[in-house]
């Protein structure tokens, strides 16, 4: 019970090889070095590459993961927690993506902006324990629209995404 | 397709791949330009948090020398370039000594006032990373000032570090909780989620302050589903620990059902399936709430039900019932996973009537699934034959489908595991299984599988109405298999006219025919086996043919092999009375080298079908390395006190997490017996000189040898020794024991020990000496019953007591563990439902040269039925040993 708030373990996202593009390990109580992790997502890997799922378990752990052209985004939590809950994680970090990459979630733009790919997560989760689960008001903190005229190459907030964000504000506005 | 799809080609590299940590710790020196480059540096710290997140590491001078660089950025007002700046502090904070990380403590508390949002709910996640106790009370006021901030970002901030401080100062965070209150109220849904976990655990000592929170936060109306969920788990926590009958929680929890959220409504199922005092009106709903989940689209909700629905099959199988249908579409599900979960839950909750269509359903898709999922639906068929005995033939059948079907050795030693289980549980289904077995070794490829078939046609054969048509089978494997096996047939075939003495002859005559086989071991085992029954020797048979081997083959194997190294071969004889009757269960630390160890051929049935029967699945310990008994005998102080006859299971003297770890293990000589005390130092700052044990008895006796530990560093285990002196008798003993040492502070910086020490004390958990640790469990005496006969009747020792157990069977489990004997003739296996029930055991006592002691438990459960009563009789040659186990065990 104690330690229920502390939803997520790990986190990384593997390419269609099963290598490592990121990873972060709240916990690292398991494996305490790159190598044992690394290992790990080996196995989770191989669990989870072939079959066309969203949910597995390997050891004492629940995987969920969503698998897009050449990468897979994993949550990993112990098997006591939510599932559901875990998968809304996931989820929302997805969504997250999809603003911010323009629904074009590779490996390739993930590591172009590797920034927002780590800031997003940081956004999400802190230490494990889920910080804000409301994609569109994350990817407004990630995507930070700056004023003044630095040439920083930072997001373009389509139009659409002005619109989702002034919608949102009005609703809590109105709350 | 996208437009990126071309570009990520295998040949073409993706971007920061071959980045190399030395070239960026280099373009750090960006943070240092006058004229800060904002675009530029985001780039390199974007550069530091990939390095990161890929797996590199950095040393602690290095992550210094970044965290100190980047705390230049604060003077830079782009707000992008300091959302990275902290993300960047907050990750290598983690990996400098948190001395130095204080250096941005500063910065970072102007910025939680700073009137962007952004830099104070950020400035403050990083600074709860970094702060320390003292300085904590210093900014205590600004961290209060945040949690109460009307920014749902800011106050979540704050909440969540609030949360992790408890960790570094839960006092200090103790203070906080009007603030924390206030926040409750914030419209924010993530803050109340927030507020409430951490007014939950400052809270979480006084189980009457969270009773009175969570009921007053059921009466308000939470809207995050985050919320509402760990609400759930409070309720639960509320109505686990003390046990109130207040429906408010049941009631709650049971509306949360109907929650529109898929994740609050399965956080409630779960929790009243959880629940032993749910009503049956709260389980129907949930598990109807679980029911509607097993035919979402979402393998996610799936998933979850039927491992939930799994669970309470365990407990209540009755409740699942009504999922039957809906979980038997899910045997096919693509999702491997769900697939098993729903085969062991059907199979969990399955009846006598439906049991045989439900075998037909899994033999159908039998040839798509893998090997792994095979051995969990073979492990669930093992089950199931206890369950529905009547059911044997079908599952015999099936169990040998899977046999003869292509698999891995791994699945058909599970499958060939499971029918020995089937047979040793329902005596009725010998001989078909027999029978389906012969068949099977007729075209088996693998030899391991034949030894031990052909061990178990020897064992049960003979006992059939017609054995002479094993014999047919056994032979042909003498004339078409390799040596192993037709060396193993010969054995079999011995058997059978070492038991029936019609086919003596017929058995000699076939055995004749191997004495001119090409390999040794056959014609060794044939010359012998017809010398003997030449000889009518037919008690040496049965002891080579019927008895176990004296000890532990895995004993015999490493002593032999130490035989043969020491090369005392030439000169004397190995002599197996020597070899340590003690059956290791407990993996010891030690650097020997791991020796595959190949499954003892004729030990591999007996152990598979006493694990199986007892029900423990406790993975004895074989990792390998030097035995206790090996340990000792290298100690010179130990090597006059012989042979080991028994250790003690690992004794925990305190908890895991505590300064000093220790263990005790007892090893019992005769005459002697030594405490061996594993030790663990787990501070880092500390060695500790001359460490021992003292044990001080309740009773007057003598120590005969303190061995202490001569230095104990960080981290690495060592063992020191009590010795004790007992002769004859069979003292009971409690010991008070203190962990005494010198300690001497090491720097942690040059990591040398100071020339300085101290002594310490530290008290550890007690010890007792039982009856169980003056009796060598050994092999089960073969024939219990016989043997009881023999043994004096006007010399046995007989109690009766009342056991506070409802079950028959967990009585049995607590007999067997309280006295350590084995259990006989398979009595440890309680028919299901019976009421009444008689154990027997057998032992050798550590005294008295080995003698034989037996036991006898007739149990019955009382009237009231809530204890079992128990008549326990022990017989031995000792009168006194006799009196001494059957009054001082219970």
């Amino acid at each position: 019970m104690a330690s229920y708030i502390y939803l997520v373990k790990f986190f990384f996202i593997l390419d269609n090889k099963g290598s490592r593009v990121v990873a972060k390990y709240y916990d690292d109580s398991e494996f305490d070095t790159t190598v044992k992790q690394k290992a790990f997502e080996k196995r989770v890997f191989d669990k989870t590459a072939k079959v066309n799922g969203e949910i597995s378990i390997l050891d004492s752990f629940t995987i969920v993961y969503r698998t897009y052209s050449n990468v897979t985004i994993y949550m990993v939590a112990d098997n006591e927690q939510n599932e559901v809950a875990l998968l809304n994680v996931l989820n929302t970090y997805t969504d997250t993506l999809h603003t911010i990459l323009d629904s074009n979630i590779n490996k390739r733009n993930l590591l172009e902006g590797v920034n927002f790919t780590l800031l997003a997560l940081d956004e999400i989760l802190d230490d494990g324990i889920v910080l804000e689960s409301d994609s569109t008001i994350i990817s407004d903190r990630v995507g930070i629209k700056i004023d003044g005229g630095d040439d920083l190459d930072s997001l373009d907030q389509s139009l659409g995404q002005v619109m989702a964000s002034a919608r949102e504000q009005l609703v809590n506005f109105l709350k | 397709m996208n437009r990126f799809e071309k570009k990520d080609d295998d040949e073409n590299e993706f971007p920061f791949e071959s980045l190399d940590k030395g070239q960026v710790i280099q373009e750090k020196r960006v943070f240092n330009e006058n004229q800060i480059n904002a675009r530029k540096c985001s780039f390199v710290i974007s550069e530091f948090l990939y390095l990161l997140s890929r797996g590199d590491t950095f040393t602690n001078t290095e992550a210094t020398d970044v965290y100190f660089a980047a705390t230049k950025l604060f003077q830079s007002k782009d707000i992008p370039l300091r959302r990275l700046t902290y993300l960047l502090l907050k990750e290598f904070s983690t990996i400098m000594s948190q001395e130095m990380s204080l250096i941005a403590t500063s910065s970072l508390v102007k910025d939680m006032s700073h009137k962007i949002e952004l830099y104070r709910a950020n400035s403050i996640r990083v600074l709860c990373k970094i702060i320390d106790n003292q300085l904590l009370s210093q900014v205590e006021r600004h961290i209060k000032q945040c949690i109460v901030d009307k920014d749902p970002h800011v106050s979540s901030a704050a909440l969540v570090s609030s949360i992790h401080l408890l960790k570094v100062s839960p006092d200090t965070v103790k203070r906080w909780a009007n603030e924390v209150q206030e926040s409750i109220s914030n419209k924010s849904n993530m803050v109340q989620y927030h507020a409430l976990a951490l007014l939950h655990r400052i809270k979480q000592h006084d189980r009457l302050a969270v009773t009175k929170l969570v009921s007053a936060m059921i009466r308000s109306s939470l809207r995050s589903p985050y919320a509402q969920c760990y609400l759930i788990k409070c309720a639960v926590e509320v109505i686990e620990e003390t046990g109130t009958q207040d429906r408010a929680f049941y009631d709650y929890i049971e509306s949360c059902l109907r929650n529109r959220n898929e994740m609050v409504s399965y956080e409630a199922a779960r929790a009243i399936c959880s629940l032993k005092n749910s009503s049956l009106k709260e389980l129907t709903s949930a598990v109807g709430t679980l029911q509607l989940f097993l035919s979402s689209s979402k393998p996610t909700l799936r998933f979850a039900a039927v491992r939930t629905l799994n669970k309470l099959a365990q407990v209540n199988p009755i409740a699942v019932v009504p999922c039957n249908l809906d979980m038997e579409n899910l045997i096919t599900d693509n999702n491997r996973s769900i697939a098993t979960l729903a085969i062991t839950t059907l199979l969990k909750i399955g009846n006598e009537s439906n049991v045989e269509r439900l075998i037909k359903q899994i033999s159908n898709f039998l040839d798509d699934i893998n090997d792994e999922f095979k051995i969990v639906v073979v492990e669930s068929i093992t089950a199931l034959s206890i369950k529905f005995p009547k059911k044997y033939k079908q599952l015999i059948i099936f169990l040998n489908k899977i046999l003869r079907d292509e698999g891995s050795l791994q699945l058909k030693q599970s499958t060939l595991d499971a029918i020995l289980s089937v047979v040793n549980h329902i005596p009725e289904s010998k001989e078909i299984a027999l029978n389906e077995l012969c068949d099977f070794i007729e075209d088996c490829e693998y030899s391991e599988l034949s030894v031990q078939i052909l061990h178990l046609l020897g064992q049960e054969g003979p006992h059939t109405p017609s054995p002479s048509k094993y014999i047919r089978y056994i032979y042909n494997r003498i004339s078409l298999d390799s040596g192993t096996i037709r060396a193993a047939a010969v054995t079999s075939m011995a058997k059978f006219g070492l038991l029936n003495e019609q086919m003596k002859h017929k058995v000699e005559l076939l055995i004749q025919r191997c004495l001119f086989d090409e390999d040794d071991e056959v014609r060794d085992r044939a010359t012998l086996y017809l010398r003997l029954f030449k000889e009518n020797n037919e008690k040496l048979l049965s002891q080579l043919l019927l008895e176990d081997l004296p000890a532990p083959a895995i004993n015999i194997q490493r002593s032999l092999e130490q035989y043969l190294e020491s090369g005392r071969a030439a000169t004397e004889a190995f002599n197996i009375d020597n070899v340590s009757t003690v059956v290791e269960t407990s993996p010891i630390l030690s650097s020997g080298k791991a020796s595959a160890t190949s499954t003892p051929k004729a030990g591999a049935i007996s152990l598979a079908s006493s694990s199986s029967a007892a029900g423990d699945s406790t993975p004895k310990g074989k990792e390998a390395g030097e035995t206790y008994a090996i340990k000792l005998s290298n100690i010179p102080q130990f090597a006059a006190y012989g042979k080991l006859l028994k250790s003690s299971e690992i004794i925990e003297l305190t908890e895991t997490e505590t300064e000093y770890v220790v263990s005790c293990v007892k090893h019992m000589f005769a005459g002697y017996i030594v405490f061996q005390f594993t030790v663990k130092n787990t501070l880092e700052d500390q060695l500790l000189e001359n460490v021992f044990v003292k044990m001080e008895p309740n009773v007057r006796i003598k120590f005969e040898t303190y061995l202490p530990i001569d230095k104990l560093a960080f981290n690495d285990p060592a063992d020191c020794y009590v010795a004790l002196r007992i002769q004859d008798s069979t003292p009971l003993i409690n010991f008070n024991n203190i962990l005494r040492f010198r300690v001497r502070e090491i720097d942690p910086s040059t990591g040398e020990a100071d020339s300085s020490s101290y002594d310490e004390q530290y008290n550890i958990e007690e010890i007792a000496l039982v009856p169980r640790d003056y009796i060598i469990r050994g092999q089960p005496a073969p024939k219990f019953l016989e043997e009881w006969k023999e043994l004096p009747e006007d010399i046995q020792s007989i109690q009766r007591f009342s056991l506070n157990i409802k079950s028959i069977d967990e009585a049995v489990k607590e007999i067997v563990r309280t006295l350590g004997m084995a259990p006989c003739e398979k009595s440890e296996v309680v028919p299901p439902k019976a009421n009444k029930h008689i154990l027997y055991m057998s032992g050798r006592s550590v005294a008295n040269n080995n003698m034989l002691v037996l036991a006898r438990a007739r149990m019955m459960i009382d009237q009231s039925g809530q204890n079992i009563d128990v008549e326990f009789a022990v017989k031995s040659e000792d009168e006194d040993f006799n009196a001494f186990v059957a009054t001082e065990s219970f």
